[in-house]
């Protein structure tokens, strides 16, 4: 699966697949037509404008070099060195973690190794989630289920658009559906969410509410005659994604009694599915975690990447982000970037550049799927020769896990 | 590097072998032959006062994908780590994640589980989860029979051979040992909002019942010559009288093989002044009758833990009982499920008798050999209770102990008391290694033949049998020594095991185009193959 020459040469298909899987945003599409040798993306063969971005990004920067303080070093000198800010830092934090599977594992493994704290650039919407979670629980289903049976789609949130381009293509338009003959019944909701989603439960309850706005009423009317009325969570502007989430779950739980119904959650952010359930798996609990005493203490507000940058108490920071050449925002504290070669840094560079490939394009991969029911297999399209972040970061943490085989001895 | 490991009383029932003081040689990770001159042994280990036996092998806990990973991220109270364990062992201070489920599993002298629930649509999670357990190896048995696809099939009463082969691909497509079928029907029936489902009830819109499901998939699977026999939940798990529904499903079995996992949710009668009663006499009965049937247990044992299923009616239903209040219900294209926490207690009138019922089963089923040792981790207990288990049924003096101290009333109506019957070494040995090997298929362990891997565990024969399993003595693992004195001392990756067993692939074609017409994932991209395996989800494949 190895192109030899700089340009954007293919490989045969792999696994006997034709077609290829993006992991630039959280739908996790992977009908994609493969890229044509030598010839830039158009959205025309590809029908998502983030996807041809993020492909073209990729296969017209694999080149770059390590650097140390922005200047081109050798990878043995930039991996030394950032094992030294790693091993002399108090508490580290592995920040961004904009990647897939290996990148999250890659992240866990320096986290654990040098007694860091691991967060996802999105830390704060996941926190949220995380604190319902944590509360209450949820009743949820899948992009599948959606598409197959809703037959009302209330959303609640912003620049889906954005967020998640093919949405309404996959789910709302969707034409061969499971024991439904027409396309679910989508209504936005678009302010005053927590309120209206409140009001909508009372309603249910049939509780006195004189003054319950008509957009309660409404929604509450189409809910009541939907046989599986489904709340589809997106990024959520101006309203706490947890008052919003602790709303709609209510409701959910409600309706469940007599009928079907559930949250969608849809994730939002590239790889913010993968940061919470790969950091799980590993440490038992999730983002923000912190491993500064030997084991895993998890405080969804004190551990917060940016809080801790912010005050101080980190003293190094650790940025992963192989699937955005996104910057890493500015702190005051020395920076490690493991990072898309496309990644510029203006007047600004890092302590430590390690560029690293990009999954899905440069390196084979996993990507959660938003509502986390799958993991999505990445294809290498090309070779770059750049390491990939799980193999780098052992090589960082080569003293402490070989191979991720500790030498006990 | 021939290593002899000489002195130690050794238990190998496949070999016949019980408690005889013998000689086991290992050389590449593989048991061999003794060489003509014992001088030639490069190490030779002391075991006088042990006990030799095969690593041991669980068929059925629930050690990876996203259900437990779910219940992880909605417990974190459940697993506080208050000191770090295990230096310089990756994650060895977080408790309840894969690492540390290896760890533990280690620690007992345990070298192979199944995680008995992937959910084909959730198969590379499960796998890259099992990647992440470390020194163990491991297998996943995919689930059927909430599909769309294969409801379809049966609704449309599809030649069986398409049965067959859909069944065979998406073994290969989920890189599995076997298949599992849960409440069959059930959780496509929640979706039509039906929150019941027995045996011969029928799946709204597809007019075939659980009965219809499971003799089909169960037929597949012997068609395709999987040496795991359809591994069956039942309907109606959990419910007073429930009984009966596995009595019927033995029966529904018609002779082929059948393997009813936690058989102990299912052991419950509807007599007495509180409508529940053992039921643990009719279904050990029936079960020794049925040389077909194999079963395992899920025995109880009193405390915190959680329970985490894909039957999502039953934990639809179950929520109410949270404990702590707060659960999670999810649906998806090919299944359902729930976690909901549970804290089982010894003075409540239905724990108590649920836990004797479990033991009831073990000392009344005639035959180690097709009986075996489950908590349903961690739905009836957490694994790591497994030592109080093998003292439970070693020492009858410890369970009248018990039996004095739990709910009076159970207590005075179970069939416990009146049973005298203590395990032995022999049976230990067979229904946590000889028979699992046997009913997994896997001929190269579980015992301790030449030719066998060298996953061997060593225990300090005492009088306490819970503080003798719960710590190896020593632990070799493709005979390296991993674990000493109860600790763990090296970490290493274990592989993750898997059938490939014929199909016709022209089924891909209906498969395609279904992918295609309902899912939002391409057919080939559902598949895993063997180097994504190894490359990218981190774990070796062993294809048998």
């Amino acid at each position: 699966m190895s192109a030899t020459d700089d340009n954007t040469t293919m490989s045969p298909a792999v696994n006997g697949r034709a077609t290829i899987a993006c992991p630039f945003c959280a739908l996790a599409c992977d009908d994609l037509s493969r890229p044509v040798h030598n010839t830039p993306l158009s959205t025309e063969q590809i029908p998502c404008r983030r996807a041809v971005t993020g492909f073209n990004t990729a296969l017209s920067n694999g080149q770059a070099h390590p650097q140390i303080k922005g200047r081109d070093c050798t990878l043995d000198e930039a991996v030394e060195h950032a094992r030294q800010l790693l091993q002399n830092a108090r508490l580290p934090v592995i920040h961004g973690l904009v990647g897939d599977l290996q990148d999250c594992r890659a992240a866990l493994h320096l986290a654990a190794c040098f007694g860091g704290v691991v967060d996802h650039r999105s830390g704060d919407t996941i926190a949220e989630q995380l604190s319902v979670l944590q509360d209450s629980g949820w009743q949820i289903t899948s992009l599948g289920e959606v598409r197959n049976r809703a037959d009302l789609i209330v959303i609640v949130a912003n620049r889906l658009d954005e967020t998640h381009p093919r949405l309404q293509e996959k789910l709302f338009s969707a034409n061969g559906r499971l024991h439904a003959e027409q396309p679910a019944e989508v209504v936005t909701l678009a302010d005053k969410r927590v309120s209206i989603l409140g009001e909508v439960r009372a309603l249910f309850h049939q509780r006195p509410l004189p003054d319950a706005s008509e957009d309660a009423r409404r929604l509450h009317r189409k809910m009541a005659d939907a046989r599986y009325p489904v709340i589809l969570i997106g990024a959520v502007d101006n309203e706490s994604t947890e008052l919003v989430l602790r709303a709609a779950s209510g409701l959910v739980r409600d309706l469940s009694h007599e009928r079907r119904a559930a949250l969608l959650l849809l994730g939002g952010d590239i790889g913010s599915v993968s940061a919470q359930m790969v950091a799980a798996w590993h440490n038992g609990f999730g983002i923000r975690t912190a491993f500064n005493r030997g084991y895993p203490q998890q405080d969804l507000q004190r551990n917060a990447a940016a809080r801790l940058l912010a005050d101080g108490e980190a003293d190094l920071m650790v940025w992963v982000g192989s699937l955005s050449e996104q910057r890493p925002p500015a702190v005051e504290q020395p920076t490690i970037v493991i990072g898309h070669p496309a990644m510029a840094f203006a007047d600004q560079p890092p302590e430590v550049f390690l560029p690293v490939s990009v999954p899905g394009v440069q390196r084979a991969g996993f990507i959660h799927r938003a509502d986390g029911l799958r993991m999505v297999p990445l294809t290498s399209i090309v070779d770059s020769g750049l390491p990939g972040s799980l193999d780098l970061c052992r090589q960082i943490a080569a003293n402490h896990f070989a191979n991720g085989v500790a030498d006990a001895d | 590097m021939l290593t002899r490991l000489t002195g130690g009383r050794v238990f190998d029932p496949a070999n016949n072998v019980n408690g005889e003081v013998t000689d086991i040689w290992f050389r590449d990770g593989l048991i061999c032959e003794p060489p003509q001159d014992p001088r030639e042994a490069d190490a030779t280990i002391d075991l006088r006062g042990k006990i030799v036996m095969a690593g041991a092998i669980d068929i059925h806990s629930h050690i990876a994908g996203g259900n437990v990973n779910t219940a992880r991220a909605l417990l974190p109270e459940q697993h506080l780590a208050e000191r770090a364990r295990y230096a310089r062992l990756p994650f060895a201070g977080a408790k309840w994640s894969t690492f540390d489920t290896g760890y533990r599993y280690a620690e007992m002298g345990f070298t192979f589980v199944v995680e008995p629930a992937v959910l084909p649509i959730n198969a590379a999670q499960a796998h890259a989860e099992l990647a992440d357990i470390p020194i163990i190896d491991k297998a996943g048995l995919a689930i059927v029979g909430n599909d769309d696809f294969l409801l379809r099939l049966l609704r449309d009463r599809a030649d069986p051979q398409q049965v067959t082969d859909y069944i065979g691909w998406v073994i290969h497509a989920t890189q599995c040992l076997g298949v599992k079928v849960i409440n069959a029907g059930g959780a496509t029936a929640f979706k039509f909002n039906q929150r019941h489902m027995s045996l011969d009830e029928e799946v709204p819109m597809y007019g075939v019942s659980s009965r219809t499901i499971l003799n089909a998939v169960q037929r597949a699977v012997v068609q395709l010559g999987i040496a795991h026999p359809v591994h069956v939940h039942c309907n109606n798990l959990g419910v007073a009288g429930n009984v009966q529904t596995a009595l019927n499903t033995i029966d529904a079995a018609d002779g082929l093989p059948m393997h009813l996992a936690h058989v102990q949710f299912y052991g419950y009668g509807d007599e007495g002044d509180r409508g529940f009663s053992s039921g643990a006499s009719a279904l050990a009965d029936k079960f020794n009758a049925h040389a077909n049937i194999t079963m395992d247990v899920g025995q109880v044992l009193f405390g915190q833990t959680v329970t985490i299923s894909g039957d999502v009616l039953r934990q639809f239903e179950a929520r109410g009982i949270a404990n702590p209040n707060k659960w999670v219900i999810w649906e998806s294209e090919d299944g359902g499920g729930g976690i909901v926490p549970f804290k089982y207690r010894q003075r409540n009138f239905v724990n108590a008798l649920q836990w004797a019922i479990g033991l009831e089963l073990f000392l009344l089923a005639d035959d180690p050999w097709r009986l075996f040792f489950t908590t349903d981790h961690p739905n009836g207990a957490p694994f790591t209770a497994y030592p109080e288990l093998f003292r439970l049924l070693m020492d009858r003096d410890y369970r009248n102990r018990w039996l004095s101290d739990i709910n009076a009333e159970a207590a005075d109506i179970c069939l416990l008391r009146h049973l005298d019957r203590e395990y032995d070494l022999n049976d230990i040995a067979i229904m946590t290694r000889a028979a699992p090997a046997r009913l997994l298929g896997l001929a190269d362990r579980g015992h301790l033949a030449p030719g066998a891997v060298a996953d061997i565990a060593v225990y300090e024969e005492q009088d306490d049998k819970a503080a003798m399993f719960a710590r190896a003595h020593l632990l070799f693992k493709d005979g390296q020594k991993v674990v000493e004195h109860g600790r763990v001392t090296r970490n290493c990756f274990g592989k993750t095991h898997a059938v490939a067993p014929e199909f016709s692939t022209d089924i891909e074609r209906s498969i395609g185009n279904y992918f295609d017409r309902y899912h939002l994932v391409d057919m080939e991209a559902f598949k895993l193959s063997g180097d994504q395996m190894q490359e990218t989800l981190g774990s070796e494949l062993v294809v048998h």
